[in-house]
């Protein structure tokens, strides 16, 4: 880091006296390790033991790194906070323009403390922070719509990223933070502590330029890394189909979580692969700012309009692995337009899509073994009619009664209710990842810090080595840790 | 890669003279960049000469006679003349092609064209 590097500067907001101040961190970016290092130890400093996940004293670390901004391919914010799903880390990185947009307005790292008493949104435009009254945001259930307005409202230059809430507002645990409509701090309830503290929504844009020792050396580093990203095997699979291209092989391989998981494979799980939705659905591919991989998937749904004749609605919805799994093989759904209206209706509200996934398919399950009853559900839940599964998720964000109200909460506190532990799909707290490819995937989950399969990628271990051979256990283990 | 990566790299370390100004993620993008204007009215805007014809189209900019009023931007119709707020100063694109190279879909490209710049 060269000494006028703006990544040093970390903004400090604190919601409950609308004050700000900026600090020159030079001992965290010089001693931790990129965005999630620094972030680890701002949490150490920031977030008193035994504090309640949804008070006032949980901070939101939001972080970025030294590569970021100045080289391709390093585009993603990493949050980190205390998690009111499990109630240990809460660590979640998040795409889209959010990670160019902190490192443009002259940070490195934002902490956001305390609360509000009354719904508001933060504009952070370079050294500007403004605290602005969200009480005519508050309650509105479309993200997209709060991102419009936001952004008509908003006049700062730069790079900009719009980040908001929607079921977060009711603290449902596993509500997530929206990011440029589609991408998201998915994991980990992070929308929730939005909730907690108020926090409608947060919007970060920037001017500011990076300082660089060489140019011409910078110019030839940039471009050798563009085009080894660009032209790399590795990046294919996102590059093409999407991280969707995994359906088929893993619906081949007996690893798909299939109706809570009672099955490995999925009738019909081609209708709903990589390549059925690409050939018949994918309107659109992007990228996020400064990566030039362009992942995100966008399918186009026409639909026509129940009461008139040749009027139509398209809907732009993004689609990943994830979500795929989660709210379709999960669920029993292999008709894509039911998956991609389902999936949209969780982008809608703003929730985990694979929490809820997990959540949906622990109840349907607990229904049918007679666990809750339909006076509980007030509906009949069964696999594959995504209709009822969405009238459920919108009861599940509005909790009108106790069942609903527990199921808000993550299936570790429902099963704490109900009972039903044997078959509730969730580790440390964390509803399940889509990845049932083997023991690797499964001890690597429940062994990582924020059980994710991210933390550790075990389920690429599986196809790649036990496919072929079974390990000895303590080689397993060191590839995991 | 899409349209709006192209932003990312001519931006830093330094403030782009290209961008992407319209659109969002829903139904996509439009790249602005200047079109080398045959009788560039940013030229003709400028009140202290700092802006002077470039030999293969589009302007040149001398930042020492510059006095940042923006008068050049406002007059820019297709708004692709942008500003580097640290300085005070228009961004005029130099034509340089450095954007082209890291756009996969030509979108954007370099081409020299002949230019009779009217009398002043």
């Amino acid at each position: 880091m060269l000494p006028d590097d703006p990544l040093a500067n970390v903004l400090y907001v604190d919601l409950t006296k609308k004050r700000f101040r900026s600090v020159r961190r030079e001992d965290l970016f010089q001693k931790y390790l990129g965005g999630a290092g620094v972030a680890a130890q701002l949490l150490l400093e920031e977030c008193p033991e035994n504090c309640d996940p949804l008070g006032p004293d949980n901070p939101i670390i939001l972080a970025v790194g030294p590569l970021t901004a100045l080289f391709p391919l390093a585009s993603k914010t990493v949050a980190f906070f205390k998690s009111p799903l499990t109630g240990n880390l809460g660590e979640s990185h998040c795409g889209g323009r959010s990670a160019i947009a902190i490192r443009s307005a002259g940070y490195g790292a934002i902490v956001i403390k305390g609360a509000s008493a009354t719904p508001l949104y933060l504009a952070i435009h370079g050294n500007i922070v403004i605290f602005r009254d969200a009480a005519s945001l508050w309650g509105m259930v479309s993200s997209f719509t709060v991102g419009r307005i936001i952004r008509d409202n908003e006049t700062g230059s730069g790079i900009r990223t719009i980040m908001r809430i929607g079921a977060g507002e009711n603290l449902v645990s596993y509500a997530c933070v929206t990011t440029e409509t589609y991408r998201h701090f998915g994991r980990l309830g992070l929308g929730a502590v939005f909730g907690s503290k108020k926090l409608k929504a947060l919007v970060i844009s920037g001017n500011h330029s990076l300082p660089v020792a060489n140019k011409k050396d910078f110019n030839e580093v940039y471009e050798s890394i563009y085009h080894a990203a660009v032209t790399s095997t590795v990046m294919k699979k996102y590059h093409d189909l999407g991280t969707a291209e995994n359906i088929n092989p893993l619906n081949i391989l007996g690893g798909l979580p299939t109706r809570n998981l009672k099955e490995v494979r999925l009738e019909n799980a081609g209708d709903i692969s990589g390549e059925a939705l690409a050939e018949h659905f994918l309107g659109r591919r992007l990228a996020c700012s400064h990566c030039p991989v362009g992942c995100i998937h966008i399918a186009a749904l026409r639909e026509p309009y129940v009461d008139e004749a040749y009027f139509y609605k398209t809907s732009m919805i993004s689609y990943d692995y994830e979500p795929i799994y989660a709210l379709g093989s999960m669920l029993g759904i292999a008709d894509p337009k039911g998956l991609l209206k389902i999936i949209e209706w969780v982008e809608k509200w703003a929730i985990d899509a694979m929490s809820a996934g997990v959540v949906l398919a622990w109840a349907t399950e607990a229904q049918e073994k007679g666990l809750i009853s339909e006076a509980d559900t007030g509906l009949k839940l069964a696999w594959g009619d995504y209709e009822t599964y969405m009238e459920a998720l919108k009861r599940i964000v509005i909790q009108d009664n106790d069942l609903y109200k527990a199921l808000a909460k993550g299936l570790d506190y429902t099963v704490s209710r109900y009972g039903g532990a044997d078959f509730a799909l969730s580790f440390g707290g964390n509803e399940m990842p889509g990845y049932h490819t083997g023991p690797a995937a499964h001890l690597g989950v429940l062994i990582g810090a924020r059980h994710s399969h991210l933390d550790n990628a075990g389920y690429s271990y599986d196809q790649k080595v036990i496919a072929k051979r079974m390990p000895e256990p303590e080689e397993m283990v060191q590839e995991l840790i | 890669m899409p349209a709006i990566a192209a932003r990312a790299r001519p931006a830093w370390p330094e403030p782009a003279s290209v961008s992407i100004l319209w659109g969002g993620m829903e139904r996509g993008f439009t790249v602005v960049v200047c079109r080398a204007c045959e009788d560039p009215p940013c030229l003709k805007a400028c009140p202290t000469d700092a802006l002077r014809p470039r030999k293969g189209g589009g302007v040149l900019l001398d930042p020492d006679k510059c006095l940042g009023c923006g008068h050049c931007r406002e007059a820019c119709l297709i708004k692709a003349i942008f500003w580097a707020d640290e300085i005070n100063k228009p961004m005029i694109c130099i034509h340089c092609g450095a954007c082209s190279k890291f756009c996969p879909h030509g979108v954007l490209k370099l081409e020299e064209k002949e230019v009779n710049y009217a009398p002043r």
